[in-house]
């Protein structure tokens, strides 16, 4: 059980802008840890460095013992680390069933199959999250709840170890929240390393044990959820300063 | 001795005006694939089209010189309008259908040129040209060079002055940067997305057609030198980088005395006609090496 | 296709139901589910798995395949009713072109990478196989597999830099490289190596000219081939390939390595275009410069089009159209128009079609994909209705 993700001094500037800043924490394996902050607080940046989508101008990133700071992102999923998007990218044309297989053809993917046929791992994915109805239907006539399911779905299929769910709450009625919050529970309790990033929501910060706090690229706070809401910077990140 | 002078002097003029050309061309490719993203795979045709309008008005002596060129230089942009509203805007989006579209339409162009040579001459396509703007020629390190060579570069550097000033210094150049670096902010600030793309195509068009009246005269053209002029567009720019504008200048002159040199030096020596794919191998060379080109901008993932 | 009974079967016993209220992790983790299955053989056996891909016989019997399959055979038997030269020799240009439209789909259609220099691989399976026939003798089979190979060889010059990068690259350079090669083996000046502006003439006939012969040895070649590439076409790399074109980047977040997977689509079509530009070859005897040429590469593009993007068998179906209605354009042509213009009916035909290619691309909604996107509406529309 020991440190499963590591971020030393993480930088990522676009010209003029500094969009990750001097970023630095550890992650133990089976943790289930919230990233918050602001918008363009620099959290999908982050995720892009870790999951490989960016390079970094400055630091490292060490992944299972090793330093994944220069692999590509397919390798990344090889090496255990899978993200998913904010704005959804689903396979609009081919089928929820295809949509996961895609996944479960690639090399990590296929060594969960055991003996079972890929679509019948596909299809056991699809059934847990619950869209095994949905199984030949193209998410382009699907409602948007059904495509973030999806989304994680299609994240589950390449077996990762680390998960990082960028946003997975975001434009869904309270019920559909409450889906996704236990799905990612049991996905928690199953083994999986999981990183939401997302804002400060009641459902949110009920469920993960550690959260981490980012304004304009600065890591700001790092604690329990409890203890970091009542940080000034972490409160000032969200309001503002106020009239001074 | 003298030999080598000749030479000498015929590369560089020839390459400097090829390379004005190329500049001309270049710089409205690359303007238009920069603001719009969209690769106008028909620019060789626009090219070649207003070469040939020349021709079919001053040969049929309906008009006089100087207004056929006005003409050409009147219809190709409208053209190139009229294609951008309704052929390239709809399929925008995706940019395999803008390639597909725009490849299709500078065939369109091509046989429709081809049809009506071919109708005129009874089958036989032979190339095509009109008498410069500016004859005689001038003496220049013991070489007569056309004074047409000397108009060309003196026309383009104009030109692209023009346009480089145009864009920096205006309220529709500052849209045009804007539409560049972000079409949706852009659109958010109420520029009118649409139609600073569609000027940026006909800008194209126009520089095309100002390079075709400069040159043609002095190389004819045929109906299938729409894909060649097209591809040492391509080059350039690939060259220079995708969306640069100094890139393509300078990637122009590059090229254009790369072809020169290779001309005149290796091909004359050897017989071979290498000449006439340098810059198809540049292409691919760039590709291998370095694909977003000396100036270009880093590819976003 | 799921009907009503397979759902009701897989809802009710395999998925848990959430309990929100307790927030304790109930119901089974699916690592659970594949347990259970595997353990409970009987219900596993009676679990229908939703299956997206088909193998061959299902394929065969399922509506698209068959039917299209058949009518393409059936179509294909016309000239033998009309025994005439000149319908066995448009029917075999028709199924070269089928093959050779078929390849472009795989690679441009199914996995988006657009092409717009085939006709370099066409060409340079023609010219390799030409050389192998006339001057190492070898027979035809052998040379027209291994041409083919070398085209694959060849292309790949130009498809491994164009495809490690994300963008239009391949479009752009698969052009410039298919006109490299038109400029090449038109030097006079290489004679020696690319055979100059007469290119390679008199090469045997593959069946000394019998036509009908012809004929039967294309149809059953061009039958394996679309048979070979509707299979990858439906396979599960056929899915990894459609994944590529409808979104790269997600694809390569599901840890697919796309540039890999782009090249072998890359290989696949450019083997094949070698073997449709081989039957081109020894159907006419020799084989020139322009066969690089723009317009070489346009013609399956334009089938394509016609006949529908990313369904390979519409390449074929596009194909058959283009040349039949070329041919019969021609003919008009002939009856209209006085003999010296023969030599731009072609011509007119290319312009038509240009014509015909830009009208289908505006009007087809959501650019291109339309075929596509029908059909799976329909899905949905047949499972809501039933």
């Amino acid at each position: 059980m020991g440190v499963i993700l590591q971020i030393n001094n993480l930088t990522k500037r676009f010209g003029g802008l500094t969009a990750v800043n001097d970023v630095s924490f550890e992650v133990k394996r089976g943790s289930l840890i919230g990233l918050i902050g602001p918008n363009g607080a620099g959290k999908t940046t982050l995720f892009n460095l870790i999951s490989g989508f960016d390079k970094p101008n400055r630091g490292s990133i060490w992944f299972d013992g090793v330093d994944v700071t220069k692999s590509k992102p397919y390798k990344r999923v090889k090496q255990g680390i899978t993200r998913t998007f904010q704005v959804v990218r689903p396979l609009k044309l081919l089928t929820c069933l295809d949509n996961v297989i895609v996944g479960c053809m690639s090399p990590k993917g296929k060594i969960q199959r055991g003996d079972l046929g890929v679509d019948q791992l596909a299809s056991s994915i699809l059934a847990s999250v619950g869209l095994i109805d949905k199984a030949r239907i193209p998410p382009i006539v699907l409602p948007f709840g059904d495509l973030k399911k999806l989304e994680i779905a299609r994240a589950l299929a390449s077996n990762p170890e680390l998960l990082l769910l960028d946003e997975p709450f975001s434009g869904l009625s309270h019920e559909e929240q409450m889906i996704i919050v236990e799905l990612i529970r049991q996905l928690n309790y199953e083994g999986y390393t999981i990183v939401i990033a997302g804002h400060v929501l009641r459902e949110l910060m009920a469920l993960v044990p550690r959260v981490l706090v980012m304004n304009r690229g600065k890591l700001i706070a790092d604690g329990p959820p409890e203890e970091v809401v009542n940080i000034k910077t972490v409160i000032e990140a969200y309001l503002g300063r106020g009239k001074n | 001795m003298i030999f080598q002078i000749e030479f000498f002097v015929n590369t560089l003029v020839y390459g400097a005006a090829l390379g004005s050309v190329l500049a001309l061309l270049a710089v409205g490719y690359s303007l238009v694939y920069g603001v719009g993203g969209i690769i106008n795979l028909a620019h060789g045709a626009f090219y070649i089209l207003s070469g040939f309008i020349v021709f079919w008005f001053y040969d049929a002596g309906i008009v006089p010189y100087s207004v056929a060129i006005i003409l050409a230089l009147l219809i190709v942009p409208t053209i190139a309008a009229i294609s951008y509203i309704f052929l390239i805007k709809p399929t925008q989006e995706h940019e395999v259908g803008v390639l597909i579209i725009t490849f299709s339409l500078a065939f369109l162009i091509e046989r429709s040129i081809v049809l009506y040579e071919g109708a005129q001459s009874i089958g036989e396509i032979q190339d095509r040209s009109f008498p410069p703007i500016v004859s005689g020629q001038i003496e220049f390190l013991g070489t007569g060079i056309n004074s047409q060579y000397i108009l060309i570069m003196i026309i383009a550097a104009l030109v692209i002055s023009a346009l480089i000033i145009f864009i920096k210094k205006s309220k529709v150049g500052k849209s045009i940067r804007a539409v560049s670096q972000d079409k949706e902010a852009a659109q958010l600030m109420g520029i009118n997305v649409n139609f600073i793309i569609m000027l940026t195509i006909v800008l194209s068009a126009f520089l095309a057609g100002i390079a075709s009246v400069l040159y043609v005269p002095m190389i004819p053209i045929l109906p299938t030198d729409s894909w060649d002029y097209l591809l040492m567009s391509m080059s350039v720019v690939i060259l220079g980088g995708l969306g640069s504008l100094q890139g393509s200048v300078i990637g122009a002159f590059i090229i254009s005395y790369t072809r020169f040199i290779t001309f005149y030096y290796i091909d004359i020596q050897y017989q071979l006609a290498y000449s006439g794919v340098i810059h198809l191998a540049v292409i691919v060379v760039m590709l291998i090496v370095r694909p977003r080109g000396i100036l270009g901008k880093k590819q976003r993932t | 296709m799921l009907d009503k009974d397979e759902i009701r079967e897989i809802n009710l016993d395999s998925v848990e139901e959430l309990d929100i209220k307790t927030r304790r992790p109930i119901g089974e983790p699916f690592k659970k589910i594949i347990q259970r299955m595997k353990n409970d053989t009987k219900r596993f056996v009676n679990y229908k798995i939703p299956s997206s891909s088909s193998n061959l016989k299902s394929w065969v019997k399922s509506f698209r395949g068959g039917i299209g399959l058949i009518t393409l055979i059936l179509i294909s038997l016309i000239p033998l009713i009309i025994n005439r030269n000149l319908y066995y020799h448009i029917f075999i240009t028709a199924m070269i072109y089928g093959i050779f439209a078929a390849s472009w789909d795989l690679l441009s259609g199914v996995t988006g990478q657009v092409s717009f220099g085939h006709a370099a691989f066409f060409g340079i399976g023609g010219y390799t196989c030409g050389a192998f026939i006339k001057y190492l003798g070898m027979d035809w089979p052998v040379a027209i597999v291994f041409g083919s190979f070398i085209g694959v060889i060849i292309g790949l010059i130009i498809a491994i830099p164009s495809l490690r990068l994300k963008g239009p690259y391949l479009a752009l350079g698969s052009l410039a490289f298919s006109l490299l090669l038109w400029q090449l083996f038109g030097m006079d000046s290489l004679k020696d190596i690319f055979f100059g502006s007469t290119g390679i003439r008199n090469i045997p006939h593959l069946t000394n000219y019998d036509f009908q012969e012809e004929f039967f040895i294309v149809l059953i070649i061009m039958i394996i081939c679309v048979v070979i590439m509707l299979a990858v076409f439906n396979s599960k790399l056929g899915t990894i390939f459609q994944a590529i074109r409808e979104d790269e980047i997600s694809t390569e977040a599901s840890g697919i390595n796309t540039t890999k997977y782009k090249l072998y689509a890359f290989m696949i079509s450019a083997f094949f275009a070698g073997i449709a530009g081989s039957l081109y070859t020894l159907h006419l005897g020799n084989i020139k410069p322009d066969i690089f040429s723009s317009i070489k590469s346009f013609y399956p593009i334009i089938m394509v089009m016609i006949g529908g993007i990313a369904t390979i068998s519409g390449a074929v179906f596009g194909a058959y159209f283009f040349i039949v209605v070329s041919e019969i354009i021609v003919e008009i042509c002939t009856g209209l128009l006085p003999t010296e213009f023969l030599v731009i009916f072609a011509d007119i035909a290319t312009f038509i079609f240009a014509i015909i290619l830009i009208i289908v691309i505006r009007f087809t909604e959501r650019g291109l994909m339309e075929p596509a996107i029908k059909r799976s509406k329909s899905l949905w529309d047949i499972l809501l209705g039933k």
